[in-house]
């Protein structure tokens, strides 16, 4: 599969990244990573353009996100409130609100790259929280600009053997985002102990 | 330490499970992750192949040769404005397998790399 990809990228260049990255942002699971990776050693073999790939990566991943936001904040809003019609249901999604309102933009920029598989979802969930949009695109171009460099970087530098760095690619996306819940959840842990010691 | 757990244990069961799943998941990828990193780091795992969706700029590049030496060797009409011709068109284009590519270029790659040292 992955020779297949790097033969697309070849052939179409930047417009596949900028499709690619859009729609990946829209929950279509297409293995973006991959396709930037490859883009990024197309580009240190003088194929294609670093400041182009860079861009097209950046504006495809901007817009499906925003997309994503404004499809929760339209459409999103009025099943919340179609939902919230009765009483119980109501409290319920009054502190999912304060959630989103409370951790929603380290939220979106941590689903960004770290966590991308969620990012579709959080964009949708954010808009449809009514999380400021200001804060939600501020938090989303950080956490893009990361996504984008790590992997156009990683292509870039070992474009001599893309297709090994292709292989470690999934190990080490899992890796880190096992980590990054393993670090949540023993923050969580820390927190119950110490909570536990107050009370004893 | 033990009565810490024994009470998370009570009070916290699904916490403590996810804690201690999502640290085997990141051990279990990072061992592999590692392990694929050694598997490469040995040069004799090194070398691409070289392919079909390789274009002339990415056979250059992988194999550590001017540009000049790849397209000298297939004698290619380069068009202008797409920089990027596959070896898989070439191949097509020229109406001769894959294979017959790779030979000519990786004689012509090593001709080069005896006549550089």
């Amino acid at each position: 599969m992955t020779e297949t990809l790097l033969s697309i990228v070849a052939s179409y260049g930047v417009w596949v990244v900028l499709c690619s990255a859009y729609i990946s942002c829209l929950a279509v699971p297409i293995p973006t990573a991959l396709v930037m990776l490859s883009a990024g050693a197309f580009a240190a073999a003088g194929d294609l353009d670093i400041y182009a790939v860079f861009a097209a990566s950046l504006i495809g991943a901007i817009l499906g996100d925003q997309t994503g936001f404004a499809l929760g904040r339209f459409g999103g809003t009025r099943i919340l409130n179609r939902l919230a019609q009765s009483k119980g249901r109501r409290a319920l999604l009054d502190r999912a609100q304060n959630f989103v309102q409370r951790w929603g933009g380290i939220g979106v920029f941590l689903s960004t790259w770290l966590f991308a598989p969620l990012g579709p979802w959080v964009n949708f969930v954010a808009g449809a929280n009514r999380l400021s949009w200001l804060r939600f695109s501020i938090a989303d171009f950080a956490g893009e600009v990361i996504w984008v460099s790590v992997y156009i970087g990683l292509g870039f530098t070992f474009a001599d053997r893309i297709t090994q760095i292709a292989s470690l690619l999934s190990s080490s996306v899992a890796f880190l985002m096992g980590g990054g819940l393993t670090i949540l959840l023993g923050w969580l842990l820390v927190r119950a102990i110490k909570k536990q010691r107050i009370q004893t | 330490m033990l009565r810490t757990l024994r009470d998370l244990w009570a009070t916290n069961k699904l916490l403590l499970l996810g804690f201690t799943a999502a640290l085997a998941v990141t051990l279990f990828f990072g061992i592999r992750a590692a392990l694929f990193a050694l598997y490469w780091n040995d040069p004799a795992h090194r070398n691409q192949t070289i392919e079909g969706w390789m274009t002339v700029g990415y056979v250059a590049k992988s194999w550590g040769v001017p540009r000049g030496v790849i397209v000298d060797t297939l004698t290619l009409p380069i068009p202008r404005d797409g920089k990027r011709v596959r070896l898989h068109d070439i191949a097509l284009t020229e109406d001769v397998t894959l294979e017959d590519l790779r030979d000519r270029l990786n004689a012509a790659i090593a001709a080069h790399r005896t006549g550089t040292e």
